[in-house]
């Protein structure tokens, strides 16, 4: 299995669609709307990161003799 | 006259050499009737026509490759070499390849093929999975050189520079190039890194395109547990892949599309999403000042009442206190009037008079305090607490005296002179 990425992006934006339609709906006390707007906005600049992520090479999966994966740079 | 008398194996072996010798390797056009599947694999048949029947024979390591299932009915090209077998005397076509002829043994196999598959439920609406709409990794099946390829990562590039894109290179067409394509779309189940694939090729003919028509590359696809697009050949292509992948992508580069959504796009529909968050969290403020400022002038109201209150008890503490202060201040004046009053009376010449004193003046009225003041004969006047005298003066006396404190003090503290 390789390493996933910590922060799935989907998982991000859900998060944050979930924050905000929390803050529009319900009728939160104040401090914790304080707590999921400061949330919201992490996530928003995060998610923000990751989209200005510049492009990625190409690599090839390779299974190796002990029958693992692994990947590998792919010339083209 | 000369009859050559043949043994029947003789004759049999005879025409054998005649029948196989005349008819090398051919090929054979007609119909399918007794077709027979032997547990054995070898299959049996007959080839027949308006006019005549071709008994055949498809030997288990000839049949092994056959694309379609022969049945009854069926036209079909034959190829094979005649031989006889003596023991029945029989000859037959000993078949080496059968193609149904007509529509083609492709177009055969692939309509068998989907039908079957269909009804073990490949095709399936339900089955489809959804694609995830952001993924991480995009895994590609497909040929290392060639269009395709360069197309899907040229494309996901430039849509969605983020995602990542593993190649498990394969061949797209030929012999063997099923089993390739199978196996990579099972590598990347078993390695489970990737979040969607493309499978697939460029353009070309059935017969190119038809390693993705083989029942092992659908099995593959079936079993995938990562989403699988397909995208073989041209527009109008429709492979066995593209019925079973949850999605068919018409090309290469639509597939990519497919794939991966537009970063520009994300980025936009974030700051929609943040800008919702602030003017959201902005209304909730405004509401709390809002409620602050309520809540103040409350508490100002409130505060100004009490102060109101307080004053007004402060008042009537005092008030209370200046009556009483007046009243006992009353009665202390009272006391002090009734004092003076007592001190005055006794100060009173008529109480004096009244303890037995008399007031002695001069008919000029001048008070005789001192016995210089009067000689021997003068008329004085006495006034007593009750009526008065007119008296002359006999003697005086001008030594006598009532003692008093002071002369009593005298006599203490002064020397006697």
């Amino acid at each position: 299995m390789p390493k996933k990425k910590t922060e799935n992006f989907e998982a991000l934006c859900r998060r944050l669609e979930e924050i905000v339609q929390r803050l529009e709906d319900e009728q939160l006390p104040l401090e914790e709307s304080i707590k999921l707007f400061t949330e919201g906005v992490t996530l928003a600049s995060k998610a923000r990161a990751r989209l200005e992520e510049g492009e990625k090479t190409v690599q090839k999966l390779i299974r190796t003799i002990d029958q693992k994966f692994t990947l590998e740079e792919l010339e083209s | 006259m000369n009859f050559t008398i043949y043994t029947v194996t003789e004759l049999t072996r005879q025409v054998k050499d005649l029948i196989e010798e005349g008819f090398p390797q051919l090929w054979v056009e007609g119909e399918i009737s007794n077709f027979v599947h032997h547990g054995s694999g070898h299959m049996y048949f007959s080839l027949k026509d308006e006019g005549a029947v071709l008994r055949a024979v498809f030997f288990r390591q000839y049949n092994s490759r056959l694309l379609f299932r022969p049945e009854n009915g069926m036209q079909v090209l034959a190829r094979g070499t005649l031989s006889v077998y003596e023991p029945s005397g029989q000859y037959q076509l000993v078949v080496s390849e059968l193609r149904p002829s007509g529509i083609g043994a492709l177009q055969i196999a692939f309509e068998q093929l989907k039908a079957r598959l269909a009804a073990e439920g490949f095709f399936d609406e339900e089955r489809k999975r959804p694609l995830p709409s952001f993924p991480e990794v995009v895994g590609v099946v497909t040929s290392p050189t060639g269009a395709a390829v360069r197309d899907i990562i040229s494309v996901i590039s430039r849509r969605c520079p983020p995602t990542e894109i593993v190649l498990c290179p394969v061949r797209v067409q030929g012999e063997g190039a099923a089993e390739e394509i199978a196996e990579g779309i099972r590598a990347f189940g078993l390695w489970g890194g990737a979040d969607v694939l493309i499978v697939g090729r460029g353009g070309g003919s059935l017969e190119d395109l038809w390693a993705f028509n083989e029942e092992v590359v659908a099995r593959a696809i079936y079993h995938s547990p990562v989403p699988v697009i397909s995208a073989v050949g041209h527009q109008t292509d429709f492979t066995i892949a593209d019925f079973v992948a949850d999605l068919r992508a018409p090309t290469p580069s639509a597939a990519a599309e497919y794939a991966v959504p537009e970063a520009a796009e994300l980025v936009l529909s974030l700051e929609d999403m943040l800008l919702r968050l602030i003017g959201v969290q902005r209304s909730i403020l405004d509401t709390g000042v809002q409620r602050i400022d309520e809540l103040e002038r409350d508490i100002s109201v409130k505060r100004l009442t009490l102060r109101l209150e307080q004053h007004q008890q402060d008042r009537r503490a005092l008030v209370d206190r200046l009556k009483r202060a007046t009243v006992s201040r009353l009665e202390a004046a009272k006391l002090d009037w009734a004092r003076l009053r007592e001190s005055l009376d006794a100060l009173n010449p008529a109480a004096v008079l009244g303890r037995g004193f008399s007031i002695v003046r001069t008919p000029e009225g001048e008070v005789v305090s001192n016995s210089d003041q009067v000689s021997v004969g003068r008329e004085v006047e006495v006034i007593l607490s009750r009526g008065g005298l007119e008296c002359r003066v006999e003697t005086v006396h001008p030594e006598k005296k009532i003692k008093t404190i002071a002369d009593l003090d005298d006599g203490v503290h002064r020397p006697r002179s």
